[in-house]
């Protein structure tokens, strides 16, 4: 045992020995009480446990999750430009144990028997479930990227698209910019967590380097992809703030008539988006010349952030869970694997029709995943399940926000979103967009009070 | 005479406590040497209110959506935001104008959205507003007609023992607000109404000039403001 | 080191965090008695409107006690757009009339969340 894990092991019998006066009484652990066991206490993995206990208290739920505290990613490219900083992002898990009254087991899943329905952890802990809440989130594939297939390049060029201290390493390298210098961001292809993140990301870099005083540095998007999640709302907006000139080859998805209403800018933007279209998809990085290469050329940059092609949590692979694709393929209307029953795959790992990976997807289905878990455990028939996804996002400027929002419903065993406008209308007021950045920050918190305490 | 007694009674208080009254509450510290507005009612500031354009103010409010939660004609859409329908044009702007430089903090929402507004445009919206009669009884929040009773010896009496003096007697009468930015409160709705003086009564809310609203709720007990609450809310024209 | 844990032998021993199942907390009891239909749709609204409506953040409405009119109200014109909005609008347009007055009548039955000097 490791100095940390004896910590550990000490905490926990002391909790639990404080906990023995509630367990003199008989109902406390009946036999045949029912044990969910959740991996991972992320947005999925805490939502489920607390909202389980909400609608079954007679359930028993333990998550094992391999951090002490939370870092929400959601909201956290806020860091890099010093709006927040890593206390405002960090949550405790006191108010599911002591409230909610969920058990937690600090350790790192190593692996699952699923015949024995037994979970076994790192510091060779065992524990049984009745059923498996999989909730480990993103790994991340560089494979594909020549030049990133070291630990070396992955130390230097970060995704920061997990929380945690890169996003410190990306708040130095941007504050190591010269004056009027290049940023290079590069989003990941389909299907990733937060479609609207790295656009987002690229317009608060730069409203930084504006803040600053740059006159001439520029960041620019190369991207796999030729339109994203809040694209005709987001570019809008760029073409507003920052010179941004829209691509050619992005003009069919606005009516000729919205269209007209682009500024054309003279000199080049401070923002610029190369799509797939026109090259923007990056096959090679060279670490040390600090240089992209992408199908239009080579970028030089002064800081480069790349977030690399996704794939479900390591463990999520390591259990066979995910199909080719990288992804856990469920019964979209449970969640259950397709692969192994009685285990249920909520979040960005699992594959759930047209929903994206979002923490606002993520906290819907571990819901939905609740409500089912307590009808399968009662004997009764599962409910038909309506789901939602909200994401705003930022142009760049704090007081400037944006929005996707979609319900789902289950249509031929798939997710499907429900047919209706899902972004700010075109001709959306100063009003909207305002009022759009304060709910963004608001639902930071409202969010993570549902999901937390 | 009774009435003048409390007021002059109610002025010394002021005069005594306002620091101390800001100290002992964390949000008023913050602002402690902070005026409590810095509106002031100079005859221009008076003159470019009455000149407010109620129609160009219901286009304005328009465009920043404020029907989403106060309503189109200024009744709200539910219990948890005010009415505005009838307001003293003079609060209305005075309210805007201390939500953009800060004064009131206690809805950054509200901050937001007065922060792109000249002083015409809230002259302008003022009028709109002052333009209707002042809100019926709230739909669809029961309100309770016994703890309305109970408010009413407050409201026409006051409380000498506490130097509190009639509600009405700055209120109205019929809560129909007063001289010059004295607030209407008929037809509140009453869950606005209760968080407005849990504000003051803990220093959150400090834009009220001279502390006056703050010293009133200071000393009202929770109970009390959730009986006015439904008093002013069952008050109508 | 290699221990099988199960339920109650796990808290034995002490290596797990185990607070009883049986302890539940008023919110818990709340749910308890609403249909499971009604539960599904109103669990849509908590990731901005707090766990059953009860959200301590004053830019979202509370839903918490609201009554039944009220909500079905507010829906309706926001998704026909007589009540202007940024995002209720396409939302409140995605939701059956069903689905509406199920999620109107479980938040009506849940106790409204009190501002702190209030309880
Ligand atoms: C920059 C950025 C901005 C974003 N903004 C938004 C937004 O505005 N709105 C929105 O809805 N979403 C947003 N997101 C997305 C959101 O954060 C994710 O979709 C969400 O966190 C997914 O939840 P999850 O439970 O699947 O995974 P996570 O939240 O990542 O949780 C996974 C957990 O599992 C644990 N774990 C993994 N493996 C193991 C193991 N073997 N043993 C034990 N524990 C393990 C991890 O430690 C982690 O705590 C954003 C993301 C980023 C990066």
């Amino acid at each position: 045992m490791s100095t940390m894990n004896r910590r550990n092991f000490l905490k926990f019998t002391t909790a639990a020995a404080a906990a023995t006066p509630f367990l003199a009484g008989k109902s406390a652990f009946a036999a045949d009480e029912k044990h969910i066991v959740v991996i991972g206490g992320g947005v999925g993995g805490a939502t489920f446990a607390k909202y389980m206990r909400l609608y079954a208290p007679e359930v028993k739920v333990t998550v094992i999750e391999r951090k002490k505290e939370y870092q929400r990613p959601y909201g956290s490219s806020e860091i890099i430009v010093g709006n927040v900083d890593m206390n405002d992002i960090t949550i405790s898990y006191d108010a599911l144990q002591k409230k909610h009254g969920v058990n937690f087991v600090f350790d790192t899943v190593t692996g699952v028997d699923f015949d024995k329905r037994e979970v076994s952890t790192e510091n060779g802990t065992k524990i049984t479930y009745d059923r498996l809440v999989v909730a480990p989130g993103i790994s991340f594939d560089y494979s594909g990227i020549a030049g990133m297939d070291t630990e070396a390049a992955q130390q230097a060029i970060v995704h920061g698209w997990d929380a945690g201290d890169q996003l410190l390493t990306l708040q130095k390298q941007l504050e190591a910019v010269p004056v009027d210098g290049t940023v290079v961001v590069v989003p990941p292809p389909n299907p990733y967590r937060c479609p609207p993140g790295p656009y987002e990301r690229a317009g608060l870099i730069t409203q930084w380097l504006i803040n600053r005083g740059d006159k001439n540095a520029k960041v620019i998007i190369l991207d796999p992809k030729n339109g994203f999640t809040t694209d005709v709302t987001m570019l809008q907006a760029w073409n507003r703030l920052y010179g941004f000139n829209l691509p050619k080859a992005f003009e069919k998805n606005y009516k000729p008539e919205q269209v007209a209403t682009f500024t054309k800018h003279e000199t080049p933007g401070k923002i610029q988006w190369v799509m797939a279209e026109e090259g923007g998809r990056v096959v090679k990085v060279d670490v040390a010349a600090k240089t992209v290469e992408a199908e239009a050329g080579v970028f030089k940059a002064d800081m480069i952030n790349i977030i690399p092609p996704l794939k479900a949590g390591k463990i999520a692979l390591d259990l066979g869970l995910a199909d080719k694709s990288g992804w856990c393929p469920v019964d979209q209307k449970t969640f259950e694997s397709t692969l192994h029953p009685l285990v249920h795959v909520i979040g960005d790992a699992c594959i759930a029709g047209e929903m994206p990976k979002s923490g606002y997807s993520a906290n819907s289905q571990a819901k939905v995943v609740a409500l089912q878990i307590k009808a399968l455990l009662a004997g009764q028939p599962t409910i038909e399940p309506v789901l939602q996804n909200t994401c705003y996002a930022l142009a760049g400027q704090s007081d400037y926000g944006m929005f996707v929002a979609d319900v789902f419903r289950l249509k031929d065993g798939k997710l499907k979103r429900a047919d209706q406008p899902r972004y700010l209308p075109f001709n959306a007021s100063t009003a909207q967009y305002r009022l759009s950045a304060v709910y963004l920050h608001a639902w930071m918190d409202s969010f993570t009070q549902d999901i937390f305490s | 005479m009774n009435r003048s007694i409390t007021l002059v009674g109610v002025a010394a208080l002021i005069a005594m406590s306002t620091n101390s009254f800001a100290n002992e509450h964390g949000a008023s510290k913050a602002r402690a040497d902070a005026p409590s507005t810095e509106v002031a009612w100079t005859p221009e500031t008076l003159a470019l209110i009455r000149s407010g354009n109620a129609q160009k103010g219901g286009q304005l409010a328009h465009e920043q959506m404020c029907a989403s939660c106060h309503g189109h004609a200024g009744i709200a859409q539910s219990s948890n935001w005010p009415s505005l329908a009838g307001q003293r044009a003079e609060y209305t702007y005075k309210m805007l104008q201390d939500y953009k430089n800060g004064s009131r903090n206690t809805y950054p929402l509200m901050t937001v959205l007065a922060q792109p507004m000249s002083d015409q445009d809230m002259a302008d919206i003022a009028a709109f507003y002052a333009s209707f009669k002042l809100p019926p009884v709230p739909v669809g929040t029961p309100i309770d007609k016994a703890l309305a009773d109970k408010a009413e010896l407050l409201v026409m009496k006051g409380d000498g023992n506490r130097l509190l003096a009639p509600c009405m007697s700055c209120h109205g009468y019929k809560g129909e607000g007063n001289v010059i930015d004295v607030p209407a409160m008929a037809g509140q709705t009453p869950e606005y109404f209760i968080r407005t003086m849990q504000d003051y009564k803990t220093g959150k809310r400090s834009n009220d000039v001279y502390s006056r609203m703050r010293l009133m709720a200071h000393v009202l007990s929770d109970q009390e403001i959730i009986e006015l609450a439904n008093y002013y809310a069952n008050l109508t024209q | 080191m290699n221990k099988t844990i199960t339920g109650a032998l796990a808290v034995a021993l002490g290596f797990v965090v185990m607070v009883p199942a049986a302890i539940a907390n008023p919110e818990q009891t709340a749910n308890g008695a609403q249909s499971p239909a009604a539960v599904m749709a109103a669990q849509t609204c908590g990731g901005c409107h707090g766990t059953m409506g009860q959200v301590k953040d004053n830019a979202f409405m509370p839903l918490a006690g609201m009554p039944t009119s009220q909500f079905v109200l507010a829906m309706k014109s926001f998704a026909n757009g007589s009540r202007p909005s940024t995002l209720m609008g396409p939302l409140a347009a995605s939701f059956s009339d069903a689905e509406i007055q199920a999620m109107a009548e479980y938040f009506a039955a849940i106790p409204k969340f009190q501002h702190e000097a209030n309880k």
